[in-house]
This record gives structure tokens, C-alpha cells and sequence, in this order.
């Protein structure tokens, strides 16, 4: 019979039509790096332990302490003027303030599995704090009280796929990829970072959605 | 262990394509073996890019203990280039192809160990690297 002597391809052609399967579905439904629920940025104090990759990570007490700062808006008629320039390829961030450099820090962006997306984006909501879940199977993460963030978005990038800038606890690997699509900050540079991008939080708030009054700050995101 | 890694791969090639270059003295085999272990590298390589796993030290947060890790992690390359060149060695010299599949298995086994790969990847690199071979022994023909 000669389809029996081709039936060793069998294994083959089931793992190349798997693959392409695979791959159809991941390309219809692209990567979300986190879902968040919870935009008030409260931080919650009975929620102390996550999850990343099946490992529990304790939320460490700096993550829990009340550092509410007022904003300053030093007489800054431009909000134009600011941006914050992220470079993949060297793993850095940069805060411009038209020439002057605010800020600069090591960071940790996407994993070649969920790549950190390029272009240019603009904040549309900042979170003193936020619980954040993503990922599936083993690959499932669970980080409460992620301080904070500065969810960013651009017409092909909507909200819904949870792109942001943030403070971290779950790791030091600032210089190397690291995360499931995010700008991984050392938290100390988050917080900076946090009360000098648009938009501008008000006093007592501990979150700011951008609106056209109050626009969020513009990312720049290349190779 | 990590010395069965890629250089453990390269050295298993080279040992083959010399066997039959120098022992068997046989030009056609050796395009063969050299075919063989490229089909299997190249069906390896497709099926990591369509796959796109994650590597298991990235899953939990490690350093890699082996290079060559920047692919994905599904299925394993190595181990599709050693059971290829180890299968096509069985299928012309029989008690040789043992020693080289135990040397493949090993190199398999030291990709697991140095967390670049789960056991899964392996065993569907061997997968790869068999049906590789099979397809240039019954494509090729035998002489």
C-alpha cells in the first residue's frame, strides 16, 4: 500500500498544521499585558501576597505606605513639552522635558513573547496603585498593589490590550527584558515619573483619567 | 552536562558526516546526512516561530545554564539536529546509531537541565529529527 509508507509523516504534518493553527489564533487575539478593574488607585492593604509563574511574591510594606504627593504644575503653560522616550533595544527611559532630561532610568519591557509594542502613544488614565492579572496557564500572573502606573495607548494599541508604565516589586533585572508586554520601572523612578507626567492629578486623587482639558503626556517607543 | 549542549550537537554532526566521509568512504551519504540534519533544523526552526513559546527560565524568573536561548522554546532545535543525524546514522550502521542516540538523548537531557527547555520540546524534537530522517531515507532513495 503506498499510503502506508507515507504514514510516518503523519506526526509531521499534524505538528506543522497545530503550528499554523496556533499561530492563526494568537494573531487574531493579540496579547493583553494585564486587565486591571480597579481604577479608583487605592492601594489595598489585605491583598499582600501575588502571584508571578506559579511563584508566590510577597508585596513588600513600601509598596503599602501612603506617599500621597501634591503634583507641582511649576508655571508649565506647554504640556507639549514633556515626553517620555523608552528605548527597547538598550532597555532605558527616558523624561524629556522639551530638551532638558528629567529622568533617566534602566527598565524592563516586554518578553520577545509579548513584545512591548513601538510608535507613539499618550497616557489615557494614572493609578497610584492597581491590582494587575495577566497571562494564562503557567505563564499566570497576579500582582496586587502595582505602584504606580501610567496606562498609555495609541489608535492601534487601545486600552483594552493594558499597555502602562510602572513601579515594580517582583524582580531587579532593570537593563533586561523581563515583562509581559509593560515598561517595568524601579519604583523610586515610577514614583518620580508618576507625579511629572500628564495628565495632572489633582489634590487628595489617587487617580486621573486624561481628559481633553487634562491631557496625558506623550511615549515614544522605538527600537 | 553543558558540555551536550551545542557544542555536544556540533561534535555528534561533525563525528557523523567524518564516518561517512572517511569509514565509509561514501559521497552520497555524507549529501545525505548533511541533508538529513538541514531538513531537521529547518522544520525545527518553522515550527518555533510558529509556536512562539516561552523559554521555562524566563516562566521562572532564572538565568539559562546553556546558550542559545533566544528562540522559542518549542520545539527543541538541538535535540531535532541530534536525533536526525543519530536516526540517520542507525539506518546504515546500527550498533554506531545506538551510541549516537544515547548521545542525543543526553544532549536533550542537558537542555532540560540547564532550563532552556521543558521535556515536552524534546520529545518533539526527536519527533522532528526522526521524521526528518525518514523523509530523506524514503524521498532520496536508497541506493
Amino acid at each position: 500500500m503506498k499510503v502506508k509508507k507515507y504514514l510516518f509523516l503523519a506526526p509531521l504534518i499534524l505538528l506543522f498544521g497545530l503550528g499554523v493553527y496556533v499561530r492563526t489564533i494568537r494573531s487574531l487575539m493579540p496579547n493583553v499585558a494585564s486587565r486591571v478593574t480597579d481604577y479608583s488607585g487605592e492601594i489595598d492593604r489585605q491583598a499582600l501576597v501575588g502571584k508571578y509563574h506559579g511563584k508566590e511574591v510577597v508585596v513588600p510594606q513600601e509598596m503599602l505606605a501612603e506617599t500621597w504627593r501634591e503634583q507641582h504644575v511649576l508655571g508649565v503653560a506647554n504640556p507639549t513639552e514633556k515626553w517620555v522616550e523608552v528605548d527597547l533595544s538598550e532597555q532605558k527611559l527616558w523624561a524629556w522635558d522639551g530638551n532638558a532630561l528629567f529622568l533617566e532610568t534602566l527598565v524592563s519591557t516586554g518578553l520577545p513573547w509579548w513584545p512591548t509594542p513601538t510608535g507613539e502613544f499618550r497616557i489615557w488614565v494614572k493609578l497610584r496603585a492597581t491590582k494587575m492579572e495577566g497571562g494564562s496557564g503557567r505563564y499566570y500572573y497576579y500582582l496586587p498593589n502595582v505602584p504606580y502606573v501610567m496606562f498609555f495607548e495609541s489608535e492601534s494599541v487601545p486600552r483594552w490590550r493594558g499597555f502602562s508604565l510602572h513601579g515594580t516589586y517582583w524582580h531587579n533585572d532593570f537593563g533586561t527584558v523581563h515583562s509581559h508586554g509593560c515598561v517595568n520601572l524601579p519604583t523610586p523612578m515610577a514614583e518620580k515619573l508618576y507625579y511629572w507626567v500628564y495628565p495632572v492629578l489633582p489634590e487628595g486623587k489617587l487617580s486621573i483619567f486624561a481628559s481633553e482639558e487634562n491631557l496625558g503626556t506623550r511615549i515614544v517607543i522605538h527600537d | 552536562m553543558v558540555l551536550l549542549n551545542t557544542s555536544g550537537v556540533f561534535l555528534m554532526i561533525l563525528a557523523a558526516a567524518a564516518y561517512f566521509l572517511l569509514v565509509e568512504r561514501n559521497r552520497g551519504e555524507v549529501v545525505k546526512f548533511l541533508v538529513t540534519v538541514g531538513l531537521a533544523g529547518f522544520f525545527a526552526f518553522v515550527l518555533k516561530e510558529l509556536f512562539n513559546e516561552p523559554r521555562p527560565f524566563v516562566v521562572e524568573s532564572t538565568k539559562p545554564l546553556a546558550g542559545l536561548a533566544m528562540l522559542s522554546s518549542f520545539p527543541s532545535l538541538h535535540s531535532a539536529l541530534a536525533f536526525s543525524a543519530a536516526t540517520k546514522v542507525t539506518f546504515r550502521r546500527r550498533f554506531l546509531g545506538i551510541v549516537f542516540l544515547m548521545l542525543a538523548f543526553f544532549v536533550g537531557l542537558g537542555r532540560v537541565l540547564a532550563r532552556v527547555h521543558y521535556p515536552i520540546d524534546i520529545l518533539i524534537g526527536v519527533v522532528v529529527g526522526v521524521s526528518a530522517a525518514g523523509v530523506v531515507e524514503s524521498f532520496l532513495g536508497k541506493k
